[in-house]
């Protein structure tokens, strides 16, 4: 069924890293979701697969003792969203990638083969773009962290060079402390579909509840990449969250800042209208959180231990 | 119904008015008369009739109801399938006598190491002048307008089949039909591009409803017996997926002002009439 020369199953990141660094045709393998469609589409036949599957340091979440919160990429999609720590801290996450395909799916994909993996519709990857998250390289060099607001290249491409396995996605304390969210996954099915857009906004206000100190607005699907829209984030700190034109204002703004584009799924001015219509209801919604006091503080070291 | 085994060709079935097993006119002969006999002597076999007892194979003997009735059958002295034997001789005709059961024969028939064939029956009704099966549906729904998504609260398909054969059956028919009617009104397009090759030739892409999409199925029959149909049925194979589109087409209609005039109404398509009519 499947054309595979070798395959190869790491114990560790470094022998993942060496393996790749020798076989020049080896791609990686975690949950196998993507990379098996497209090997039996007959896309990349005759290659091999490092699998990163067996490399317990990989998976789940944790917290850093600066309360940089820790994802393993290798964390399916279903461990995920049950987390207690996402659950308490990142709840849009979960939220967001529970509207991946179907349960069997979420108990295989991974986020990090969502995100590695360079898809603009991947279900995480909007709200991953407003969480400001750091992507950790692991190649023969050592290690690099990149932002994964700077991680996309374009359609299906990251900066990720072949040899590099993602170590870790670090979200940092002032990325989530104090921020309600939303996700919002639009297609032509309530399950098994591909996003036709994806919507994540998240806010901050201030202590008295009334005010935005800070709004992060990240889209998949309205552009070749995942993408943030930084100056609408810009116009709206500060408003009144009783301001009703806020939702007028984010939902014309964010127009300035897309650039969908027309297929055989959805026509490019369909597209625009989800973007606004989305991003008038995501905020509403993250808002209506904040309000209701969901805002998370700062994970503390060691709690998903206890 | 097409039966030849030499098993049954040693049941030795007997017609005892012959002009209901040959076409007026033509002349018997031996080979033929084998075939036929065998044909009809499988049925034969468990005619539960003779001895009182409703087993499961009654109905495939009132399906050949009829036939069944035209022959005797020559006697097996051991009564299994196994070990049938020819006693080709007319004077041990016992009419009426069951030999074995259809389930026993059957098994012979289809596990028998060099003879096995499949026992096979066709019985066709043609029907030409029974009274037409009706139906309707009723659709309540919502529309998101600036999203272009349609909600479906509650639906209900009403039909009239005449008497039900199978009730449980014929509800599941009426659900699967409005399953289909929902993804035919709403989802469910092949998309070509211009050199004619399918776009969307995958289950992804050619979006047949989920469970998560569907709402409960409420189904009602109205029982109007049919004399000329088969048992006082009527049809229930299309008629659950025919008044499903146009009921929510219907409904959008009524819901927006908005009347669509092609299927499927998919959100971009709803999103663009809406917009056309000034509604967002």
């Amino acid at each position: 069924m499947f054309d595979i020369e070798h395959y190869f199953e790491a114990k560790s990141v470094e022998e993942a890293v060496r393996l790749l660094s020798e076989h020049e045709d080896a791609e990686i393998i975690c949950g196998g979701t993507d990379v098996l469609v497209k090997l039996r589409d007959g896309k990349g036949a005759g290659g091999s697969l490092v699998s990163i599957h067996e490399i317990p340091s990989l998976r789940g979440v944790r917290v850093l003792p600066d309360a940089t919160l820790e994802i393993g990429p290798a964390t399916c999609f279903t461990d995920l969203t049950n987390h207690p720590l996402i659950q308490k801290y990142l709840p849009y996450l979960g939220e967001a990638v529970d509207t991946v395909g179907g349960p069997q799916v979420r108990n295989q994909g991974t986020i990090g083969g969502n995100i590695c993996n360079g898809a603009t519709s991947a279900d995480s990857a909007a709200t991953m773009q407003t969480l400001n998250a750091v992507v950790v390289l692991v190649g023969p060099g050592g290690v690099r962290r990149v932002p994964v607001t700077e991680f996309y290249t374009g359609p299906g491409r990251t900066v990720r060079q072949h040899d590099e396995v993602c170590r870790a996605f670090e979200i940092k304390p002032e990325d989530y402390v104090g921020f309600t969210g939303c996700y919002m996954k639009y297609g032509k099915r309530a399950a098994m579909e591909i996003a036709t857009l994806g919507c994540c906004v998240r806010v901050r206000l201030d202590d008295a509840c009334s005010r935005i100190e800070e709004t992060r607005i990240g889209y998949g699907v309205a552009a070749p990449t995942p993408i943030r829209c930084r100056n609408t984030e810009a116009a709206l700190a500060g408003k009144s969250v009783e301001d009703e034109s806020i939702y007028e204002l984010i939902g014309t703004s964010v127009l300035d800042e897309v650039n969908p584009r027309s297929s055989w799924r959805a026509s490019r001015e369909f597209r625009l209208q989800l973007i606004s219509e989305l991003a008038k209801r995501a905020l509403k919604e993250a808002i209506r959180r904040s309000l209701n006091h969901e805002a998370p503080g700062a994970a503390v070291p060691g709690e998903e231990r206890r | 119904m097409i039966w030849q085994n030499n098993i049954c060709e040693k049941i030795h079935t007997q017609p005892k008015t012959k002009t209901c097993v040959r076409p007026e006119g033509t002349q018997e002969k031996p080979a033929e008369q084998n075939a036929r006999k065998l044909a009809f002597g499988g049925a034969y076999i468990d005619n539960s009739q003779n001895d009182g007892s409703a087993g499961e194979s009654v109905k495939y003997s009132a399906w050949l109801d009829g036939a069944v009735k035209e022959y005797d059958i020559h006697d097996l002295p051991n009564g299994e399938a196994a070990i049938l034997r020819d006693t080709g001789v007319e004077k041990d005709i016992i009419p009426g006598k069951v030999l074995l059961s259809m389930k026993d024969l059957a098994m012979n028939a289809f596990y028998s190491l060099d003879r096995s064939e499949h026992i096979t029956a066709e019985v066709t009704n043609h029907c030409k002048e029974n009274t037409f099966a009706s139906g309707c549906c009723f659709v309540d729904l919502e529309v998101d307008m600036p999203l272009g998504k349609v909600k479906i609260n509650n639906i209900i398909n009403v039909h009239d089949s005449g008497t039900l054969l199978n009730p449980k059956l014929a509800e599941a028919q009426v659900h699967g039909g409005m399953s289909m009617g929902i993804g035919y009104a709403l989802t469910e397009e092949l998309l070509y591009n211009e050199k004619g090759r399918p776009l969307n030739a995958n289950l992804l892409d050619f979006k047949i409803p989920t469970a998560m999409d569907c709402p409960d199925y409420h189904v009602e029959f109205l029982e109007m017996d049919d004399p000329m149909g088969p048992y006082g049925n009527k049809a229930l194979g299309e008629p659950p997926a025919i008044p499903v589109a146009p009921a929510i087409r219907n409904a959008i209609l009524h819901a927006t002002g908005v009347s669509m005039k092609e299927i499927p109404m998919t959100q971009q398509k709803l999103v663009a009439a809406f917009k056309e009519a000034g509604l967002i």
